[in-house]
């Protein structure tokens, strides 16, 4: 297969002349865009200034919140229209049943909204991907057939008679779009920001690793769950702003306001525009609200309708007919040609494009690492409990579905220790790591980290309790940077919420500059700080394996637990790995390594336990582990007979 | 039987097509035209004996060989592209709704958004009553139509070679390729099974239900892919018990709750399903399915 060259067309040249502006020119951009946005609305023909309100600028609302579900956090939704609807019948049924002022009902119907995705979100989102979607529009069409079916919310008549909101700031609402259109610009101005805001801290960095791998994520110390459900708690905030809007300028709602292939046209949007990107997202809604009702217009349109209908053999004289195939057909030849969208973002883009590898660069060989950074990693090890024991394992068994994996295994790892674990292929190495962080949960026995116990935890709350691995065949977030991957590690032990990454708090300040800057001395711990902003798929082996342990580190852990972090690398490879070990030890931490090479686990390891089968045979010192005829047993089989 | 479709779709490419239920739409429709180019018209009398018979298979094979061939045109137009690029799921999923909607539109835009009748070829008899359901002869067709389609493939998959390739593909595709199996042929022989069925669903839905309309898809595809979820996706006699079971627990829950509430009920199951168990009544995996 060929790889893609960088076309370097003109959304790349913007998207880089924006990466360069400081944060006050992009503000600055933002302004502009918004004066601009709310001058148009003024400017344009009235014929087209309700088009403007409905359905432009309400897409690109819709199209915002979506976004956030699927382009940021990565997850399908079929069924946002939900959240419209919700928001809609909110407004209506607060403003019409209990004569609530319109402007009081908005909050109502942010919140409804909100309640509905996290509803929704609590029990299904531990699903993933087609399942996930199927279950969003399954619950599109539960909303709809409810609001049908409830004579409380009118049933198949829906709400009418519902009060336009009182004037504010000179802005009388009453049938004309234009106040309608300029509230909806502010609320499309806040939606960016709010996005812009979250994309830049720990949350979106949060969003960017669950679309990655999630499973990693969440050993990283990512909550990948309550992230999740953020995600759709917003982009369902944002739908049911939306439907407050859309109930008070038309005052009048019902079911078949709200179809399943509203949903689809807004998934249009945002796969047209681009996912995971605010320009990209707002021209898409915008082309897809706009061209249909331009269409329709002017006198082009009905030709083009009779052209199409050459190929359908319909009947058809206006081309708004033809809208929903056309935006299916769109679905497909964009995700053929361009999956990126329009106007795409940069790191979408690169996870969209290509599922190859690029090949990596030639030159290998890290450079040695600096002896002062060994310093910031023991300033990095905050854990310095009195426990002498770091990481202990009592009787712990694992079973999959009678195959046992581990039985009545008992380990006690000293603090400051390397604490080696080999045995042959299949023992219940990995099992065991797994048990630790929490990917497994052992049916029997019990697991301590610094003393308290960890069994039934999930995997992020051990991490940020101090226990980080790496993994067998290496698991980074591919198409992030180096320092974004170490980032994400750091953020474990970060305390900001996503309110607080919202307001941009002192303390999200303040953990974001702290964060960056460990990631960037955690890099060079480990000898790949030249690379911190190369993307990590395109690092050579042996620093993608360096990079996974700086991640790990990042998060704070008292025990470090390296799976087969040698393997596949050559021996000069393997020399700077055995110090690297040993840099980290010294700086404070437990490691846990298992490993194949025996040279390697023999030289390095303060002491070791052998598994096979399942079972511990064997533990202690490397010169007893040599020796002891278990371990020869149970590598080079049992001496039968004469042997 | 779209579950049975959706399960062997599922199960080789861990992909759930979205459009399954307009290629099973293609069948309703194909095997109506198929009806009218033989001359069978709304009103024209019922066939018996050999007519019927002749009918009822000509019928049926036109809907299969529809089904079955846009499945394939769409797998090779559509999705193999991404396959080839090896890209990621949400770009299946996204390319499946396109697919789906740009079909359904086709046909709303071709032959009118209203319902179009599907003449009555087979006489409906009671044929006998059994604790007061009436087993007319359409139901027991579809039943047993059903019944001999399962054994079928379940056959098919279990026992020749193309099935072989079939469960190698879905355990593994990577490996199956480097063993020798050319994944283009299987996945593309997937997705026409898979059509061949959907095909045949279609036509005994349009002799059943005698009305063919362009949405006509939706709703028997979301259920049928309820009733494979239900049976543990990917399993061959999974599909047809959780058809069953959804089928009876819709029912009971219609004549519970009145039957207004009945889609709402099994988009409950299926999220419920899903929940408590995403592998299903007989667990997941085509591979594991054996016979």
């Amino acid at each position: 297969m060929k790889v893609r060259r960088p076309r370097l067309g003109v959304a790349d040249a913007v998207r880089r002349w924006w990466a360069r502006l400081p944060w006050w020119g992009q503000g600055l951009v933002g302004v502009a865009a918004f004066v601009a946005a709310i001058a148009a609305g003024a400017g344009v023909n009235p014929k087209w200034q309700s088009v403007l309100f409905f359905p432009v600028a309400v897409y690109v609302v819709l199209a915002l919140g979506l976004n956030i579900v699927v382009g940021l956090a990565g997850m399908l939704d079929l069924g946002y229209v939900a959240f419209y609807a919700v928001g809609a019948y909110t407004a209506a049924v607060f403003t019409t049943t209990l004569h609530w002022n319109p402007w009081a009902a908005l909050p109502m119907s942010i919140g409804f909204a909100m309640l509905a995705g996290v509803i929704l979100g609590a029990p299904t989102l531990r699903l993933r991907g087609d399942y996930l979607a199927i279950v969003t529009l399954g619950f599109g069409e539960i909303v709809r057939i409810v609001a049908q079916n409830t004579n409380a919310l009118g049933a198949t008549r829906g709400i009418s008679g519902i009060p336009h909101p009182s004037s504010v700031a000179g802005q009388h609402f009453r049938f004309d779009s234009l106040p309608y259109y300029y509230l909806t610009v502010v609320a499309i101005a806040f939606g960016v920001l709010v996005v812009v805001r979250l994309n830049r801290s720990r949350v979106g960095r949060a969003w960017a690793a669950i679309r990655e791998d999630e499973d990693a994520a969440e050993l990283m110390g990512v909550p990948t769950f309550g992230m999740k459900l953020w995600a759709f708690a917003m982009g369902a905030s944002a739908g049911g702003l939306a439907g407050w809007i859309y109930a008070s300028k038309v005052g009048f709602i019902n079911p078949d306001g709200f179809p399943f292939f509203l949903s689809v046209i807004i998934l249009a949007a945002v796969v047209l525009g681009g996912m995971g990107s605010i320009p990209g997202v707002i021209a898409g809604a915008f082309a897809i609200a706009f061209v249909p009702e331009y269409l329709r217009n002017v006198t082009a349109g009905p030709s083009i309708a009779k052209f199409l209908n050459h190929f359908t053999g319909g009947h058809v004289t206006d081309i708004a007919e033809y809208r929903v195939m056309l935006f299916g057909l769109a679905l497909v030849v964009m995700m053929i040609f361009r999956p990126q969208g329009i106007l795409p973002s940069g790191q979408r883009a690169a996870e969209l494009t290509d599922g190859e590898p690029d090949a990596p660069p030639a030159e290998a060989a890290p450079p040695p690492p600096s002896g002062e950074s060994g310093a910031a990693a023991a300033e990095l090890a905050g854990a310095t409990e009195a426990a002498p024991i770091v990481l202990e394992l009592e009787h712990v068994t694992m079973e999959f579905g009678g195959v046992v994996a581990m039985s009545d295994v008992s380990v006690s790892v000293p603090r400051h220790h390397i604490f080696g674990i080999i045995g042959p292929n299949g023992a219940g190495k990995t099992t065991l790591f797994n048990c630790v962080t929490g990917v497994f949960h052992p049916g029997d026995g019990d697991i301590r980290l610094n003393g308290a116990s960890i069994v039934g935890r999930k995997p992020h709350e051990i991490t940020a309790a101090g226990a980080a691995r790496t993994f067998q065949n290496i698991r980074l977030f591919p198409n992030m940077t180096a320092l974004q991957n170490v980032m994400v590690g750091a953020d474990a032990r970060h305390h900001t919420s996503v309110p607080g990454a919202l307001l941009g708090l002192p303390r999200h300040r303040r953990e974001e500059r702290t964060g960056r800057d460990e990631a960037m001395r955690l890099l060079q711990f480990v000898g790949i700080g030249a690379r911190a902003g190369h993307v990590a798929r395109n690092l050579p082996y042996g620093d993608q394996r360096r990079l996974e342990i700086a991640r790990a580190i990042a998060t704070g852990p008292s025990v470090l637990l390296l799976d087969e972090p040698a393997a596949g690398m050559n021996p000069s490879e393997k020399r700077a790995l055995v110090e690297l070990i040993r840099k980290i030890r010294d700086s404070g931490l437990t490691v846990v390594i298992i490993e194949h090479d025996m040279g390697l686990v023999m030289g390095l390891c303060d002491r070791i336990a052998v598994l096979d089968f399942g079972k511990k045979i064997a533990e202690g010192p490397p010169t007893e582990i040599q020796s002891d005829s278990r371990v020869i047993e149970a590598y080079l089989g049992a001496p039968t007979g004469a042997a | 039987m779209i579950a049975l479709g959706y399960t062997l779709v599922y199960g080789v490419l861990r992909l759930i097509n979205f459009a399954h239920s307009e290629i099973f739409m293609i069948g309703v429709f194909a095997s109506l035209f198929a009806m009218h180019a033989i001359g069978i018209e709304p009103g024209t009398a019922a066939k018996t004996g050999f007519a019927l018979v002749g009918v009822l298979v000509l019928v049926t094979v036109v809907g299969m060989v529809a089904s079955g061939t846009t499945a394939v045109v769409m797998e090779r137009v559509a999705y193999r592209p991404l396959r080839k690029r090896n890209a990621p799921r949400l770009a299946f999923l996204i390319t499946a709704i396109g697919i789906s909607l740009t079909l359904q539109e086709f046909f709303a835009i071709r032959y009118g958004r209203n319902q179009l009748g599907v003449p009555r070829v087979l006489a409906k008899k009671t044929l006998f009553v059994v604790g007061g359901a009436d087993i007319r002869t359409d139901k027991v067709l579809v039943i047993v139509a059903a019944l001999a389609l399962m054994l079928a493939l379940d056959r098919f998959v279990a026992r020749s070679r193309l099935g072989r390739g079939i469960r190698a593909t879905a355990q593994d595709p990577e490996t199956a390729q480097l063993m020798g199996v050319n994944i283009d042929r299987v996945v593309m022989l997937t997705f026409l099974l898979g059509g061949l069925l959907a095909g045949a669903a279609g036509t005994l839905y349009g002799i059943f239900f005698e009305a063919a309309r362009y949405n006509i898809g939706f709703l028997p595809g979301i259920k049928a892919f309820t009733a494979a979820v239900l049976g543990g996706i990917g399993n061959i006699r999974g599909a047809l018990v959780g058809g069953i079971m959804l089928g009876l627990l819709e029912n009971y829950g219609s004549a519970v709750l009145g039957v207004q509430w009945k889609d709402v009920f099994s988009f409950t199951v299926l999220v419920l399903v899903l929940l408590f168990r995403p592998t299903g009544l007989l667990g997941e995996s085509l591979g594991r399915a054996r016979a």
